[in-house]
């Protein structure tokens, strides 16, 4: 168990949190179409992710890890299984639908950052605010202030992604991803297009933002060291999970399912 | 966000809001080109100071178009009607040497009664069948003075005289000469007449119609408001053309520009779906984009409609360009409409693109 774990855990041994189950995949699968190949993705996968845990998804290319991520991020749909955020199954939904889920349950960060080139960062944190579509109040401006002094940007605002280094980006991304207090933050390699150096302080930043605003985080990777900064690690191998580092007095609380079938 | 990609791609940006200014420009001016020799040919008309104008069986109320005549001998019978103070005849040549305009064969004295008088600016009336008396745009424009010599209708005539713009023609010549150049002796194309007060015209014309009763009879108080496309079938098709041609530009340049766009920001689309942007968010995006440029498109159109307004007016004088507000109103709504039609499929593109796909996209 790592320092972070502990951090969680003695929030449950203190009472502190209530966990409760945020994403769940029940016997989820893909399957491609490569040519006249069928490429199963996905063969199957269950897994529970509850509030506030920070986990990472880790495994080697072609393991699932990614199509896992785009299930989980609503942005397509499974073959067969189901994937609940929030208890609703995102399978079942319309693009209209798994749109809604993005816009008001999801964050997403990227390897390659994915700012709009064209945007100051500033801008680019205020698009994801439109899209959000809710009225700002004075609470999401002190909110995202904290945000922007938490990630040491506030002062990138009026810069373009092309004036700012790999990290700065990757942290205008990380704000952007959170600035309407997604329940779920999805990371997809977010440290694979960045140094030793700003590959610490991103995950850095992603551990204080799971503690201080108890943000769910699930990162996808195939970096081990990933591993030191998360709470729960899931490992996937040919579209399964191979190991999943829950920690047992959470499997045993009553309502858990057994962990996904291993190769 | 609109400005700033707007801005970031300069060229393409400033191609596009050309192509809807040059949209909006042709509309405008040749509709004031068209719309401005008639409204400007109606008020000569108008200026001329009579009351009636009557014209052969079927004549258009287009003086230009007429090949019919009349015998010259009715203006005495009309001369004689109730309430008629002075007729003059006048017949009507079209001018194409350098330009169409219009030559009037008239009888001096008559035209004086009806008209009042010309405004002389410079010499006298024409004393003999070889000269003619112009107006002071035509000489401005033709670098013409007294007793220049130039050439129309085929015939070498001399100016004996400049006068003021605003009496019907540019240029005009005596009745007979006219008559003989055309072969028409004692025809003419039309009798202006003069009532003896404004509350006559009314009763002329009434017995007018009795005298003449297949005679176009035409009052001209409202001369000028009859000067409309609407009269000239073959104007009203042409001005058509001219507009479904410019709008077809319109929807072709933005429906490339925005085309091209979204093939090269497919990977910002990816993102914007990604944050939740929904499929509307994204149409609506590319239709304000387009609504931007063709905005802009507008405003450019307005500003080159006028140089070139000017400019013509400048390099011909005789020219007018009239660019009213219905047709500004009017143009603006066809290049606002050539940018939703153009942008109309490459949004629907746009927002119909796979998020997965689109982030994918290098």
């Amino acid at each position: 168990m790592n320092k972070n774990q502990s951090v969680i855990k003695n929030g449950l041994v203190g009472g502190a949190f209530e966990m409760k189950t945020l994403l769940e995949t029940i016997d989820l699968r893909k399957t491609y179409r490569v040519g006249q190949i069928d490429v199963e993705a996905l063969r199957g996968v269950n897994i529970r992710i509850r509030e506030g845990e920070l986990v990472a998804i880790m495994g080697p290319s072609g393991s699932g890890k990614s199509t896992l991520m785009h299930l989980l991020g609503a942005m397509a749909k499974p073959t067969c299984g189901k994937v609940l955020i929030d208890g609703q199954d995102i399978g079942e939904m319309n693009d209209s639908g798994r749109t809604e889920v993005r816009r008001t349950k999801l964050g997403f960060v990227f390897q390659k950052f994915n700012l709009l080139p064209t945007l100051t960062a500033g801008v680019n944190i205020d698009v994801a605010r439109r899209i959000h579509g809710e009225a700002l109040s004075h609470r999401d401006d002190q909110h995202l202030a904290e945000l922007l002094q938490m990630l040491m940007i506030q002062d990138k605002m009026d810069r373009k992604p092309s004036e700012l280094s790999g990290g700065e980006q990757q942290r205008v991304a990380i704000a952007r991803a959170v600035v309407n207090r997604p329940e779920i933050l999805l990371a997809d390699e977010p440290t694979g297009s960045l140094d030793s150096k700003n590959s610490e302080i991103v995950l850095n930043m992603f551990q204080e933002l799971n503690r201080k605003f108890r943000q769910t985080i699930i990162l996808v990777t195939h970096n081990p060291e990933l591993a030191n900064y998360s709470d729960r690690l899931i490992e996937m191998r040919d579209g399964l999970v191979l190991h999943d580092s829950a920690p047992l007095d959470w499997d045993a609380e009553s309502e858990l399912q057994p962990a996904s079938p291993t190769l | 966000m609109i400005t700033a990609n707007l801005v970031a791609r300069p060229v393409r940006s400033l191609v596009s809001v050309l192509a809807v200014a040059l949209e909006v420009t042709l509309i405008l001016v040749v509709v004031g080109l068209t719309s401005g020799i008639a409204s400007e040919t109606g008020k000569r008309i108008e200026g001329i100071g009579a009351d009636i104008m009557l014209q052969p069986p079927n004549a258009s109320v287009f003086l230009a178009m007429n090949t019919s005549s009349m015998s010259a001998l009715l203006g005495g019978k009309i001369a004689e009607v109730p309430g008629v103070k002075a007729v003059s005849p006048v017949l009507v040549m079209m001018n194409s040497e350098g330009g169409l305009e219009l030559v009037w064969g008239i009888d001096p004295k008559s035209f004086d009664d009806v008209s009042g008088g010309f405004i002389w600016h410079k010499g006298k009336v024409f004393s003999s069948p070889n000269e003619i008396v112009i107006d002071d745009w035509w000489a401005s424009a033709r670098k013409l003075d007294v007793g220049d010599e130039v050439e129309i209708l085929n015939h070498k005539f001399k100016v004996s005289g400049i006068v003021e713009h605003g009496k019907g023609a540019r240029v005009y010549l005596s009745l007979a000469a006219a008559q003989e150049m055309n072969g028409a002796k004692d025809r003419v194309s039309v009798f202006f007449i003069k009532t003896q007060s404004s509350d006559q015209i009314e009763p002329v014309s009434q017995a007018l119609g009795v005298l003449l009763p297949t005679y176009p009879i035409r009052d001209l108080r409202a001369y000028a408001s009859l000067m409309t496309s609407a009269n000239l079938p073959a104007l009203d098709a042409f001005i058509s053309t001219v507009v479904f041609v410019a709008v077809c530009i319109g929807v072709l340049v933005i429906f490339l520009s925005m085309y091209t766009t979204i093939t090269e920001r497919t990977r910002e689309i990816g993102i914007l779906r990604s944050l939740g942007a929904s499929k509307a968010f994204i149409v609506r995006l590319i239709f304000m984009e387009s609504a931007a440029v063709c905005l802009l498109g507008v405003v450019a159109g307005l500003g080159l409609s006028q140089v070139i307004a000017r400019s013509v007016k400048f390099v011909f004088p005789t020219l007018v360009v009239l660019i009213t507000p219905d047709w500004i109103i009017r143009a603006s709504i066809f290049a606002i409409l050539s940018g939703i039609i153009g942008s109309l499929y490459p949004s629907m593109k746009a927002a119909a693109q796979d998020p997965i796909e689109a982030l994918a996209y290098e």
